[in-house]
């Protein structure tokens, strides 16, 4: 019996309030029904066969086994499990967690509308998503609580990854991809589509997502992954944690625990995922094998140098999706689903401005003589050495010539440290604080001495991960700290210091976006007015010529990447690096080894 | 026809496939025809594909109050209420709002509308009483593309 289909629209569609309460297996079912032809019996017999020839069928769709989304309100139970979802009928009062009768629900600005991905076939699965209420009154009522209203991108952010389950956020630094993905993950727990949840950072943002956690999701139990092999063995094996933190570092060392896992994991989250981004890699090859039926992604700089790093993420992602060798067109065409950024410029149209200044400075004469010499004897040296020279050999020289931009190697003279003394005067005596950003520890060391009167803490690589937190507490409470000395590689990622109004970049990093992650430790979220960048360059040296190659190629990933997508700036190719000296032998231009 | 639990969640969902009166239907009914329709034909298949037990019934639509006599639990109609009086032209101009939406008609059996009364006020206090609608009007949507898809064969169908 077939039903006659138009172009019609939806026909009576009429809710019905039930009193049942959630539900606890996730046992959705679709089945299309047609119409009883006994309904239409005692017409006469060509009236009645007329009439069922044009019956609608009926699609019908129930969600009874599944826990509804936001779920019964849940409590952190003394043995650490999250509470089962509690079945239709178990629950004492359906609307206990409900406020009392005779308020009102608040009609939001706008709402938030959870969306399947192109890609889920299941009808079923489909209309779970689309028949959820939108995700201000989700998160906006009594069951799941926040402790503020997330900004409309942020509620936009949670729908994409609750929708997916091959997913990468890839929003600006500062924009809240931590609580967006807490967030995400809370309503997959609370719901029941998730019960294992895996999250794996680098280790210096462990306290960091424990605390975000607490804040954000208060009644999930969070466990971390760490001590002494026995430890971790019975971390990884305990049944009872809804959510793992684990760090980079460990994969290596716990990889059999951790991909032969009898039960897959519900979500694996890879946070900083650029950390993924060589496919060859130890750390790509071990997040790949882990078994999981979700994979989340978050990275700031989902391109950090080439595509190759993108097509290396979704590897992690989505196996498959994204084979190399594809253009950026049909790149952009099948990650599209997949992939969600947001620029603060797009977003936070009222966040405090973000002043960047170049300082151009020149050397002092101590300096220009140190440097001077050793690029003249640098570069006849790589000379000489032809064809056996190596990537290795001019990056040793590059980083030479830039420790002597930050100071005299002979005599300690720095015109970036006397400017640097005279600029912080100024934020002192407004009662700021600054930070200031080096890519080497022995710089920091040796600016902690000039700058004691602003009584600098210093926060690096050397420092143990114990006396971190401690470190940022002092230097945010204490107001007579005025300067916090960091490092890119410890201090660019995952920490919120937006009471900082100024950052110093005392010299410039490889990679712009590894700069924009260090500038935005400061401008983010909650940042409390303007802040002000010195991005700090000494004129005629080769910080110069570094920085007129990464301005180059960052208009040119602008034009490809959009015109909002100002952090998606790659770092120096090798062919780059050997360009930044005019290396030539007898007999011609050097060709470089890869090293 | 979507069923809701006491926090707005979806608990069920029924739709019937777009429907074209044929013309003997309406020689038929003549004005009748969009309640027949409406109610005899595809409302009353979704009452008896609803599988749970539910309080109250509610509708938007006027015209299909009269699904009331077809089930034994009360109906309300919602929608926005009447503006009481004549404004005043002196008074400040208060900023644009959507309305609200309210029990219009509350119809069924005394103890049953006091009951579906104290469940509709608690629901409105999570979300909008005319919110759900908005999700069925996305779910119909959604059903009919998926059954265009299944017809034509590019993918997305009605999975069992």
């Amino acid at each position: 019996m077939e039903a006659e289909l138009s172009s019609a629209g939806p026909l009576n569609p009429f809710p019905v309030i039930d009193d049942r309460s959630d539900g606890i297996r996730f046992q959705g079912r679709v089945g299309v029904t047609t119409w009883n032809p006994d309904s239409a019996a005692g017409l006469p017999d060509v009236l009645s066969a007329a009439i069922r020839l044009r019956l609608p069928k009926i699609i019908s769709c129930t969600f009874d086994g599944r826990t509804p989304i936001g779920g019964p309100a849940g409590h952190k139970t003394g043995n650490g499990m999250l509470p089962a979802p509690q079945s239709a009928g178990q629950l004492p009062d359906a609307c206990a967690a409900l406020p009392p009768s005779g308020s009102r629900s608040r009609r939001p600005d706008s709402t938030t509308r959870i969306k399947p991905p192109a890609d889920l076939v299941r009808l079923a699965d489909r209309l779970f998503l689309v028949l959820q209420p939108p995700l201000e009154y989700l998160l906006g009522g009594s069951t799941v609580e926040v402790p503020f209203e997330p900004f409309p991108y942020q509620y936009a952010g949670i729908a994409f990854l609750f929708a997916r389950s091959s997913a990468i956020l890839a929003d600006e630094m500062g924009l809240g991809k931590t609580m967006q993905a807490i967030m995400a993950t809370r309503l997959l727990l609370r719901s029941g589509l998730a019960r294992n949840v895996l999250l794996i950072c680098p280790k210096p943002l462990v306290t960091n997502w424990i605390r975000e956690f607490r804040q954000w999701a208060p009644e999930i139990p969070v466990s971390t992954v760490a001590g002494n092999q026995a430890t971790r063995q019975f971390i990884w094996q305990a049944p009872q944690a809804p959510v793992r933190i684990a760090n980079y570092e460990l994969l290596t060392r716990d990889e059999a625990l951790i991909t032969s896992a009898e039960q897959p994991y519900d979500l694996v989250i890879l946070d900083e995922a650029q950390r993924v981004k060589n496919r060859d890699g130890a750390t790509s090859q071990i997040v790949r094998r882990i078994p999981r039926r979700r994979s989340w992604a978050l990275t700031g700089t989902p391109v950090e140098n080439s595509i190759d790093d993108l097509t290396s993420i979704f590897e992690f992602v989505a196996p498959g999706l994204l084979p190399p060798g594809l253009s950026v067109r049909e790149i952009r065409s099948q990650a599209g689903d997949h992939i969600i950024r947001r620029t603060k410029d797009l977003v936070m149209s009222d966040m405090p401005p973000r002043l960047i200044r170049d300082d151009c400075l020149d050397l002092t004469a101590e300096q220009a003589a140190s440097y001077e010499s050793a690029e003249q004897a640098g570069v006849l040296r790589l000379n000489a050495m032809g064809d056996e020279i190596t990537i290795k050999h001019v990056f040793e020289l590059v980083l030479r010539l830039k420790q002597i931009c930050n100071f005299d190697p002979a005599t300690g003279a720095s015109s970036k440290l006397a400017r640097l003394q005279a600029d912080l005067e100024e934020v002192a005596a407004s009662g700021h604080k600054a930070l200031i950003f080096s890519q080497w520890v022995s710089a920091l060391d040796q600016l902690t001495g000039p700058l004691e009167r602003f009584r600098p803490l210093a926060y690096h690589g050397r420092i143990p991960s114990s006396k971190r937190d401690a470190i940022l507490t002092e230097f945010r409470e204490d107001p007579t700290r005025h300067v916090l000395l960091m490092s890119y590689g410890a201090g660019s990622v995952g920490l919120n210091l937006q009471f900082c109004r100024y950052v110093f970049l005392f010299d410039r990093w490889w990679n712009p976006a590894v700069e924009d992650q260090a500038i935005n430790r400061a401008h983010r979220i909650g940042a409390v007015g303007s802040v002000t960048v010195s991005r700090m360059l000494t004129t005629g040296t080769i910080e110069e010529k570094i920085h007129a190659v990464l301005e180059a190629k960052r208009e040119l990933f602008r034009q490809i990447l959009g015109d909002g997508d100002e952090a998606q700036r790659p770092g120096l190719t090798q062919a780059e690096i050997f360009g930044l000296f005019d290396l030539r032998t007898p007999a011609g231009k050097v060709v470089p080894k890869v090293a | 026809m979507l069923v809701v639990n006491g926090l707005g969640r979806p608990v069920e969902f029924h739709c019937s496939t777009p429907v074209r009166p044929s013309r003997t239907q309406e020689v038929l009914y003549g004005q009748t025809l969009q309640q027949y329709l409406n109610c005899d034909l595809i409302g009353r298949a979704m009452l008896d594909h609803c599988r749970g037990t539910s309080i109250v019934l509610v509708v938007r639509q006027p015209e299909l109050v009269a699904l009331h006599g077809l089930s034994d639990k009360p109906l309300a109609l919602i929608g926005s209420a009447p503006t009481a009086g004549v404004p005043d032209e002196a008074a400040p101009a208060e900023p644009a709002t959507q309305p609200v939406s309210q029990i219009l008609q509350l119809k069924g059996k005394p103890d049953d509308t006091e009951r579906a009364e104290a469940a509709l006020q608690r629901l409105a206090a999570v979300l909008p009483l005319d919110e759900p609608f908005g999700r069925i009007d996305e779910a119909i949507r959604e059903a009919h593309a998926a059954g265009r898809r299944s017809q034509t064969g590019t993918g997305l169908g009605e999975a069992a």
